[in-house]
């Protein structure tokens, strides 16, 4: 588990970002969040085996875009892009700090 | 120093220990109206499960409804069984001084109204069905979700809401058009079924419940957190969208084995009459939550989240198309959510306001239900 990435996706296309969360095996985390833009926002947790697979993936998704010369600014819109790489510990360490653990009630 | 449960309740989530704390804490302090008894079966990792009866096993129950609620089936829903927790306590306090009022946000419940649900009703709730996979959640990996059966070396987990025993080979029963991305026979994915129907003892240790003929069961809520912000209360089939004009389109006709999930030639049978009153109680809950004030839910049938074969909604409302159904189980599922788009929302606040607010629907549930008439 600690090798695995977290990475912020955004997109525009809930299902197919979903659909390709599922086939590279990731969990979901946070999302899907609206951002504005018609544009989504996800927070998912993905083996460093499977990033790369989707890293690749996505670039050729998003370079496949570029081809559509009809509606130019179709590329910079429904492009899907990695925003940013969290580590998952840090992640970890923050969700389990609101934990208030033990025996809370003994003294009532 | 906190010094009363509420200030610690909402101060942060509460570990398997805490929930046990709490449950003690009634046992001390309301001693007259708790009884906890241990479910048959112990977890994978050998922890007891508890169900609370209230308000006691003092009283013959025969011409008493039964209403059954769970909560903390998937590991990573940490505020489902805290909302039990918080009911029982709005209730035993309640009740322990002359039924005072019941104020949640701005939603007030009068004297009358608690006492009527202290008189008419008995309760069976179960606030932590899964405590392997909430201890495991809190400590390891924060977004688990099924039990911690061990399947195969470095291989664990059952999704208990597809283990229950109602359409669970649902590759014999759905169409190959039906969305099963819900449910899965791979034993890595999140949602897998297990390896037979009620294989586990967590599934078991629920259904245990409804078959002690003494309980009475005739309505159940089974209570679940979502990251998407749904807010919904579920009232009717997640298999498929339903019909009350033809009992014989039914799961239990052979005819209709593979054409489940179909939408252009199946819709699953429901009596027009139970409809008709879940949805009442689903509207009356979602209308208590708003007259608290924070958010705003709506009810709807399960199968527009999606279709979950094995999942305890369904299996509960197939116990009443069965041959030896001897009492109607009206079932539900609530989705209680935050703004946050997670499972832990780490403002407390806001959990605080789901954990009041779900409070609500369930009294709201409660009173409608006491005011029936018992036939």
């Amino acid at each position: 588990m600690n090798d695995n990435k977290v990475l912020t996706i955004e997109g525009s296309d809930p299902e197919f970002l979903e659909k390709t969360f599922i086939n590279y095996n990731a969990k979901i985390l946070y999302g899907k969040s609206e951002i504005g833009n018609g544009k989504y926002s996800y927070t998912i947790i993905i083996s460093e085996e499977n990033e790369k697979e989707l890293k690749e993936y996505l670039n050729k998704i998003n370079s496949s875009l570029d081809l559509n010369f009809n509606n130019p600014s179709s590329a910079e819109t429904n492009e899907t892009t990695i925003k940013s790489t969290l580590k998952y510990e840090d992640i970890k360490k923050d969700i389990f700090n609101n934990i208030k653990r033990g025996d809370r009630f003994k003294e009532l | 120093m906190k010094n009363d449960f509420e200030d610690i309740l909402f101060e942060g989530y509460l570990d398997t220990d805490g929930i046990e704390s709490a449950l003690n804490f009634f046992q001390r302090q309301y001693k007259d109206m708790f009884w906890k008894e241990e479910l048959p079966e112990k977890t994978h990792e050998g922890r007891s499960c508890y169900l609370i009866r209230f308000p006691n096993k003092n009283r013959n129950a025969s011409k008493i409804f039964g209403i059954y609620l769970i909560a903390g089936v998937h590991s990573r829903e940490w505020i489902p069984p805290e909302i039990l927790l918080y009911f029982l306590y709005k209730l035993y306090q309640s009740c322990n001084n002359g039924f005072l009022p019941v104020n949640l946000g701005d939603k007030t419940f009068s004297s009358d109204q608690i006492e009527l649900i202290y008189k008419k009703l008995d309760l069976f709730v179960f606030p932590l069905v899964n405590p392997d996979g909430r201890n495991y959640s809190q400590t390891q990996e924060f977004e688990w979700r099924k039990n911690r059966r061990l399947i195969s070396e470095g291989m664990y987990g059952v999704d208990i809401n597809r283990n229950y025993n109602f359409i669970w080979d649902y590759e014999r029963y759905f169409h190959k058009k039906a969305n099963l991305n819900k449910v899965s026979n791979k034993p890595l994915n999140e949602s897998y079924r297990g390896l037979y129907p009620e294989s586990e003892p967590e599934t078991r240790n629920v259904i245990s419940v409804f078959r002690d003929d003494i309980h009475n069961i005739c309505f159940f809520i089974d209570i679940h957190s979502h990251m998407d912000n749904l807010k919904t209360i579920y009232y009717d089939w997640s298999v498929s969208k339903s019909q009350s004009f033809d009992k014989n389109m039914s799961f239990r006709n052979a005819t209709y084995w593979g054409k489940i999930g179909d939408e252009d030639c199946y819709s699953e049978y429901t009596d027009s009459a139970d409809l008709a009153l879940r949805k009442l109680l689903s509207y009356k809950m979602k209308d208590a939550i708003s007259e608290v004030g924070f958010n705003k839910y709506q009810s709807s049938s399960m199968n527009d989240l999606y279709i979950a074969p094995g999942c305890s909604r369904d299996y509960v409302d197939s116990m009443n198309y069965m041959a030896d159904t001897f009492r109607k189980i009206h079932s539900f599922t609530i989705e209680c959510s935050g703004k946050e788009s997670c499972y832990q929302p780490k403002d407390m606040k806001e959990r605080k306001q789901i954990i009041i607010e779900v409070t609500a629907s369930l009294f709201e549930f409660c009173y409608n239900i006491a005011k029936m008439k018992y036939e």
